[in-house]
């Protein structure tokens, strides 16, 4: 009887295991979790709406976000993914006449406060 | 409204890794991002009809690598849009066609061959069709994307050499009414001001137009000059359907389809009834017109508004409209210290898109807001070049280089002589428009025509009709292009073209802006530039035609360098001798001006001293322009010179409420309007292939109102059937408080068989422009399953 529990106690804890590591995304290598192709094709605003909504209601309402412009223009897509975008390549992208004098040795977001690019 | 993640994912989970094996994205993903920009070339964006310019970046090895605004742009101040930013990705993308194509009928597969045999066969077969079945059998569709040189030349070549007129393109599907509108209310074509007016506006009216997702840096400087004047300045936005647009609107007007001549006679009625209108500007410069020969006066016009109360009005548009709204939107278009009105497709691709053209600029005419800062009647240009190219290139069948008339003998002989040609080459009557081009591919009639840069095998309304014809194995197609395309998959013989940045040419942007694009890459195989494949193409005809005229077309650039000399040829022929004098003179905007300019030179610009400065902001005004100076007939200071109107005034016209052509009924109770998204350009045959674009918009949707879903018992995401009486798709749904209840709106980008919207869509056209009108006809949708796992899709 003894053994028995025993071995239904390690089965379930392997289920358990096995339950919690397929729920678990495993993160792609610049931090995005992983998505099927599937998903990848969901725009990045409906998920994030909904996975991180503070973030989309901050873009959502400043100029970038009546402006259109969307998330992978500064992050890119999951291959070339930068949760911090490199700030010539993707602020000077528009912002080309602001990098320099204007923002010396600072980034564009330390007074340009991420998503609602207010200054702060 | 949005589907969670969460239920997105338990609907397709099933089908997700089935359905994924072994499936070919059509993109390249994972590139690095490149950082290593060695020089940065200015150019204009390849995209939309905005004209921004840009900087593309050049890697050591000569590779595009980055793209950046060009800051001193007084277009676009350095601003892009994500297609914009974007679109150098598919320079170097596999798909790139690299050789000729060829196949001798269209159920074969094509052979590579070499630019010798595949120019041979070109000369050949349009030859043997002029000589045994006469110069209309030949036939040319061209492009809004294609540079002016490249317009320019093939118009030369089928009127000079082919001596046919059907010459036709791809803006005769957007911007053909706008033309006709400015031609009939304003005497020349194109808008008056500039972009400048939108910072000096009180009051911007944007209908017919989802300017925020089509032109969307145009957009940002609308967005920004509201914000940063909320009070101050006052923004309509007229459309049936809620858009990105909407958001920055302190009025949406909803109303019914079709039904907008109505709701903008209503306002003209308003304007006049309340003593709005301006006296002294309609007496120096209007008159009444009831049809083109019909003068009549201001008492017969506001008699014929009387059908047109708000009162009335508000009947027939119904949606949100009311009369008090009518009144109000008037007193605010009326009153305001300047007004724009900005228009696009939902306005042009109609039925009646001339007359509604018409109506917008009467608004202008009664209340002065013309002709100075602030205030225009400004109409959006879809396309990079249908401005530059087609329409004053003479890019359309029934247009010489100039805006001149074909059927002018007159203005015939001027250009003959400017080609050096016989008088009386140039056939008298204009030749196929576009719908009857294809009609005429259809019955065969039309025995070779040459597809260039543009892709009417997804791009026509009713388009399966046309696909049959183009698929008759008894027409020869030669299609010109970068990638293969819905259309390529018709053609005999298919022609691998240089890309822009690799090869020079001018654009000509909505605010009639001239702008110059480098060569500065290197086109990937034997990809070559359109002039020099057009030239080399009538050389050969020369000896199969065995006329000397056909050389004489091409001889001033026979020989040249192909990248930069070339075009320069060309683009000095059309700009010394074909615009000297017309209203859209640009003899000043030689690429020596243009290449030392941020931007571009506005016409008319006849001198190079001018042409520096930018050229004319506004046209018909003394001192602003120079002909309106030249062609000055009085001591006014506004001079509406343009050549359309012999009495050189502007003409307000009565024009009744006509809906679309195919209503809803019993059977087909929908309406059905289609568009664009900002992700993707036209048929997504460049934008499908850049991962970024693609994943935003993978697909076509369908936009269903929540009333209209829940009747049909719709939910987001599901597969809905989108029917007419020419066809059916079949489209995943959102549903949204987008369309007005009645109606869908279809994404129309989609080149997957299941998802051309374009099958579904009517071919009637406006009678006076011949404009197809894509934005109304009557469907059924109903609910087919719920969400399915669906494959982005390309031609590859």
């Amino acid at each position: 009887m003894k053994k028995q529990v025993l071995v239904l106690l390690a089965l379930a804890t392997l289920v358990v295991l096995a339950a919690c590591s397929s729920m678990l995304p495993t993160a792609t290598k610049a931090g995005h979790p992983s998505l099927s192709e599937q998903d990848m094709l969901i725009a990045c605003s409906d998920c994030h709406r909904e996975v991180t909504p503070t973030v989309y209601s901050e873009w959502y309402d400043s100029t970038h976000g009546i402006g259109n412009v969307k998330c992978y223009q500064c992050h890119g897509t999951y291959e070339n993914l930068q949760v911090t975008p490199d700030m010539v390549q993707s602020c000077g992208s528009c912002h080309t006449d602001k990098l320099g004098e204007h923002t010396g040795k600072q980034t564009c977001w330390e007074c340009h406060d991420v998503h609602s690019f207010l200054i702060n | 409204m949005s589907l969670s993640r969460r239920d997105f994912i338990k609907n397709t989970a099933a089908l997700t890794a089935a359905s994924y094996i072994g499936m070919n994205l059509p993109f390249v993903a994972g590139e690095a991002n490149a950082a290593d920009v060695a020089s940065w070339h200015r150019g204009t964006c390849r995209l939309c009809g905005t004209g921004c310019r840009v900087q593309l970046g050049i890697n050591s090895k000569g590779q595009p690598v980055a793209m950046r605004g060009e800051p001193k742009s007084r277009t676009n101040f350095g601003y892009l849009c994500m297609k914009g930013m974007m679109f150098y990705k598919i320079m170097n993308h596999p798909d790139r066609l690299t050789m000729p194509l060829y196949r001798e009928r269209k159920d074969q597969p094509f052979k590579e061959i070499s630019w010798d045999k595949a120019l041979d066969i070109a000369a050949r077969k349009f030859a043997e069709a002029k000589q045994q079945y006469g110069p209309n059998s030949t036939a040319y569709y061209g492009s809004g994307q294609c540079l002016t040189e490249e317009t320019y030349l093939f118009q030369k070549i089928m009127r000079a050499a082919l001596q046919t007129n059907n010459v036709e393109g791809n803006p005769r599907l957007c911007m053909a009414s706008a033309v006709g509108g400015y031609l009939t209310s304003f005497g020349a074509d194109e808008p008056i001001g500039s972009y400048a007016n939108i910072e000096k506006s009180s009051c911007m009216f944007l209908i017919g137009s989802n300017m925020a997702e089509a032109h969307p840096v145009i957009f940002r400087r609308v967005m920004r000059h509201k914000m940063n004047n909320k009070d101050k300045v006052k923004v309509i936005n007229a459309d049936p359907r809620f858009s990105a647009t909407s958001r920055i609107a302190d009025m949406h007007m909803q109303f019914k389809p079709g039904t907008d001549l109505a709701m903008l006679n209503a306002m003209a009625y308003t304007i006049i009834d309340e003593k709005l209108y301006d006296k002294e500007f309609i007496a120096d410069y209007a008159v009444f017109r009831k049809g083109k020969k019909v003068l009549v006066d201001m008492e017969a016009y506001w008699k014929s508004l009387q059908d047109y109360t708000p009162e009335k009005a508000a009947k027939i548009c119904g949606g949100n409209i009311t009369a008090k709204m009518i009144r109000e939107a008037a007193r605010m278009f009326a009153k305001s210290d300047g007004t724009v009105s900005f228009w696009c497709m939902g306005i042009n691709q109609r039925k009646r898109g001339v007359w509604a053209n018409n109506l917008i600029h009467n608004l202008h005419i009664l209340t002065g807001q013309l002709c100075r800062e602030g205030a225009d009647s400004f109409s959006l240009t879809g396309q990079p070049n249908a401005c530059g190219g087609v329409r004053e290139g003479g890019g359309l069948c029934h247009i010489l280089p100039g805006h001149r008339l074909v059927v002018k003998e007159k203005l015939r002989n001027q250009v003959e002589d400017a080609w050096g040609i016989p008088r009386g080459r140039i056939a008298p009557k204009p030749g196929a428009h576009t719908i009857k081009m294809f009609q005429q591919v259809n019955s065969a009639d039309i025995k070779a025509i040459w597809i260039n840069c543009t892709s009417p095998a997804q791009s026509l309304p009713n388009v399966d009709l046309y696909r049959k014809g183009m698929a008759r194995e008894d027409v020869f197609i030669v299609t010109s292009d970068i990638f293969p395309t819905r259309t390529t998959e018709l053609s005999n013989l298919v022609l691998p073209t240089a890309f822009h940045f690799e090869k020079s040419g001018v654009y000509g942007c909505t605010e009639r802006r001239s702008q110059l694009t480098p060569k500065v890459v290197q086109s990937p195989g034997e990809a070559r530039p359109e002039t020099w494949i057009a030239t080399e193409w009538c050389a050969r005809m020369a000896k199969y035609l065995n006329d000397p005229v056909v050389l004489q077309t091409v001889k001033p650039f026979l020989g040249k360098e192909m990248y930069v000399e070339q075009p320069q040829a060309i683009w000095d022929e059309y700009t010394q001798k074909l615009t000297k004098g017309r209203d859209n003179d640009l003899r000043g905007a030689s690429y020596t001006v243009l290449k030392q300019m941020a931007d571009g030179v506005q016409w008319p610009a006849p001198t190079e001293a001018f042409a520096l400065t930018g050229g004319t902001v506004m046209k018909f005004v003394k001192g602003v322009d120079p002909m309106a100076t030249s062609m000055s007939k009085n001591e006014k200071p506004f001079q509406f010179y343009g050549p359309a109107h012999p009495d050189k005034k502007l003409w307000i016209w009565i024009r009744p409420q006509a809906g679309a052509d195919e209503e809803p009924d019993a059977d087909w109770p929908m309406y059905l309007s289609t568009g664009r998204v900002i992700d993707h350009w036209h048929t997504t045959s460049m934008t499908g292939r850049i991962p970024e674009l693609m994943r935003a918009n993978p697909y076509s949707f369908v936009e269903i109102n929540p009333k209209d879903a829940m009747r049909y018992g719709i939910k987001p995401n599901d597969m809905v059937e989108i029917e007419s009486r020419r066809g059916k798709v079949t489209m995943p749904a959102k549903v949204m408080e987008g369309p007005i209840e009645g109606m869908v709106f279809a994404y129309w980008h989609d080149m997957h068989e299941d998802r051309m919207i374009n099958k579904v869509v009517k071919d009637s056209f406006d009678p006076g422009s011949k404009e197809p009108e894509f934005k109304i006809c009557a469907c059924r949708i109903k609910r087919v399953s719920g969400p399915k796992a669906l494959k982005p899709f390309i031609v590859t």
